[in-house]
């Protein structure tokens, strides 16, 4: 009974949507058409707005970094063997853990502007890259402190740094 | 390097339009379906140079060969093609075709919209991407990460998979992305980064040309171009592209494989071609993402059950027999690759049947899972969020086509899409990793996957604009094969 009942209906609803209706067809097309192009011009404003924001600061954090990231850590590439594994140093490196997003971050984009050399999150490997604060206040005096057993092999500002182990 | 790097990713655009047109059926007019052969060509060539580049690396190491040999392809193709061309195969006309020539206002009024569209989108994608010039997150950490190792690593580009990576780096998933940018790079022997940028725009606005060019030649112009204009207007279409992920090219593939097997139905003789097409581009889409495979599964699935349904078993296994041609050297390739080159993938590897067991049968994570889709599906394009809102509505309002759909077609792509949900939906419910975190991260563009093939099958329904404001129906395209 009710599963008829719902045929019939149903039925009905889908003779009605076939019954040509020119007027409500056009407002219908209109409204879709503009309301798409609404949001392609909302899609334009936030890619603009974004690129303005972009420009005015360098970001502290998100994926803008990368450029910024590769720019800094480029030196640094012809002072490392073609390949193998070297260690990782930072500030915001504390054991195996990283102390904030933006230190993880800086690992990812460090690995990422090295390859193929692969990074691991250790100093305990012969040749280590530091990848440290840029507005550190040890930047200035030179009293950053590193890894126990690491010295500075080369300093290639901006807190980016190879080290190796004293022993070498 | 100025024209190096466009050259680098033409040319397997020119060989997959090539191979396309080589073996386009008699039935269907190449030149009538030339937007459609472009954006299928745009895919299909990038993702089998990105293919064969693996395959030369595995083979001979990073050599110029192998460049050697596309060209050589590339030669052979473009033979074929004249010899197509002269033998006069293309002089075959369709007929009356799928166009309703009789009220081209409309199509006068959705071209404008659509040009306006279209250059929103590009100087989105423009400032996008030069707002974030090495993508989001997931490029330089994944994607970019790959192709640079791939590239740079020279003899030792197996290092680009070495446990020592972190899983962070996600070093099992496929390389049709990462594969694509290093293969320009390394044509061009430099690695600038507007050939990542470029991989991106490519395919995202092969995906947008596809849904125009399919819709065209299968329903109508005005169809095409309002379907191109919903496309183009969604953001998640512009910034997941300009991003530099994997999902767009996954969509794209996803909706690649559903147009051939829809155009499969409106040949008599050359179906078959179509049908090998679609398993083509879904192993393209397994060597795009992991999600891929799950694709390809749910397709051969639905396939099997639809056509199983429609035309009975036998033909159903010859179908699938087809598919399986198209499909088979990708498939071997990607099994070639987890087997072989591959490390173990996360996910999978740190999922316990127990906690599987435990994660199914906590009602919040399933609730949580779900509206989370919810959201994310209903703010896909924008449209201050209402985008699905707004097209049922509109399919009220029009009504839907005089001809009926191919069941066989539609069934698949839905049964699929379906399944395909399912099982994102599941990973999600028993992922290992923090749920909320999961969600966050991944959950919109993975819900784009869909969205293209779900608006082909949505504009293949729903009455044409210009069957719905005038009083004509439009002429009937080529039937269903009965093969």
């Amino acid at each position: 009974m009710t599963l008829s009942w719902l045929n019939r209906r149903l039925a009905g609803i889908l003779a009605g949507m076939r019954t040509h209706r020119p007027l409500l067809a056009r407002v219908a097309l209109a409204a879709t058409t503009c309301l798409a192009l609404a949001s392609g011009a909302e899609t334009l404003y936030l890619a603009v707005e974004m690129y303005g924001e972009s420009r005015i600061s360098s970001p502290s954090t998100g994926p803008a970094r990368a450029s910024e990231q590769d720019e800094r850590l480029r030196p640094l590439r012809e002072h490392l063997p073609p390949r193998g594994v070297v260690g990782y140093a930072s500030d915001g490196l504390a054991g195996s853990s990283f102390t904030s997003v933006e230190a993880l971050q800086d690992y990812f984009l460090t690995q990422y502007a090295l390859a193929p050399v692969i990074v691991l999150r250790t100093a305990n490997l012969p040749i280590v890259v530091g990848n440290y604060s840029v507005d550190s206040a040890a930047d200035s005096t030179g009293a950053r402190t590193y890894p126990a057993g690491l010295v500075v092999l080369r300093d290639l500002d901006s807190g980016v740094v190879l080290l190796v182990g004293a022993e070498r | 390097m100025t024209f190096a790097l466009p050259l680098a990713l033409v040319v397997p655009i020119i060989g997959g339009c090539l191979l396309l047109f080589t073996f386009w059926p008699q039935e269907r007019v190449p030149r009538a379906d030339l937007l459609l052969i472009l954006a299928l060509g745009v895919g299909l060539g990038l993702g089998l140079s990105s293919a064969g580049f693996f395959i030369g690396l595995v083979g001979f190491g990073p050599s110029k060969a192998y460049f050697a040999a596309e060209i050589a392809v590339l030669a052979v193709l473009i033979a074929c093609v004249l010899r197509r061309i002269r033998t006069g195969a293309n002089t075959v006309t369709r007929g009356s075709g799928g166009r309703a020539t009789r009220t081209p206002f409309v199509s006068w009024l959705l071209a404008p919209g659509f040009a306006v569209s279209l250059v929103a989108a590009v100087f989105a994608f423009g400032y996008r991407s030069a707002t974030y010039p090495h993508g989001g997150w997931d490029a330089p950490s994944i994607w970019n990460l790959r192709a640079r190792f791939l590239f740079r690593g020279g003899g030792h580009w197996k290092d680009a998979f070495s446990d020592l990576l972190g899983t962070w780096t996600h070093a099992d998933y496929p390389l049709l992305v990462p594969g694509a940018i290093a293969r320009a790079w390394s044509f061009i022997g430099s690695e600038p980064q507007a050939a990542p940028i470029l991989v991106g725009l490519l395919l995202s606005g092969a995906t947008a040309l596809l849904l125009l060019g399919a819709l065209t030649s299968l329903r109508s112009r005005g169809q095409g171009l309002l379907a191109g204009i919903v496309i183009l207007c969604s953001h998640t279409l512009v910034f997941q592209g300009a991003n530099q992920y994997a999902d767009i090219p996954m969509a794209f593939f996803m909706l690649a494989t559903f147009v051939a097997l829809a155009l499969a139905d409106t040949v008599k003789e050359g179906g078959a071609i179509f049908v090998t097409l679609a398993g083509l581009t879904s192993g393209l889409a397994a060597w795009t993402k992991n999600e891929g495979l799950l694709f390809v599964l749910a397709l051969f699935v639905a396939h099997l059950l639809m056509v199983t349904h429609v035309r009975g078993w036998r033909q159903a296994l010859r179908r699938q027999a087809i598919m399986l041609v198209g499909l088979a050297p990708i498939l071997l390739l990607i099994i070639a690759f987890k087997w072989g080159v591959a490390p173990r993938n996360d996910l999978l590897a740190s999922l316990q049947p127990a906690d599987i067991i435990d994660r199914l049968i906590t009602p919040w994570r399933l609730w949580y899972v779900l509206k989370s889709f919810g959201e994310r599906f209903m703010i896909l394009s924008g449209w201050l969020a209402a985008a699905p809102l707004v097209l049922v509505l509109y399919l009220l309002a029009v009504g839907w086509g005089e001809r009926g759909v191919e069941r066989e077609c539609m069934g698949t792509m839905l049964v699929t899409l379906g399944l395909v949900l399912a099982a994102y939906l599941f990973v999600y419910v028993v992922t290992p990793y923090d749920l909320a975190w999961h969600v966050n991260t991944s959950m919109l563009r993975l819900a784009f996957h869909g969205w293209p093939s779900l608006l082909f099958a949505y504009f293949l329904i729903v009455k044409t604009p210009e069957a719905a404001v005038a009083e004509i129906t439009p002429a009937q395209p080529v039937g269903p094969a009965e093969s």
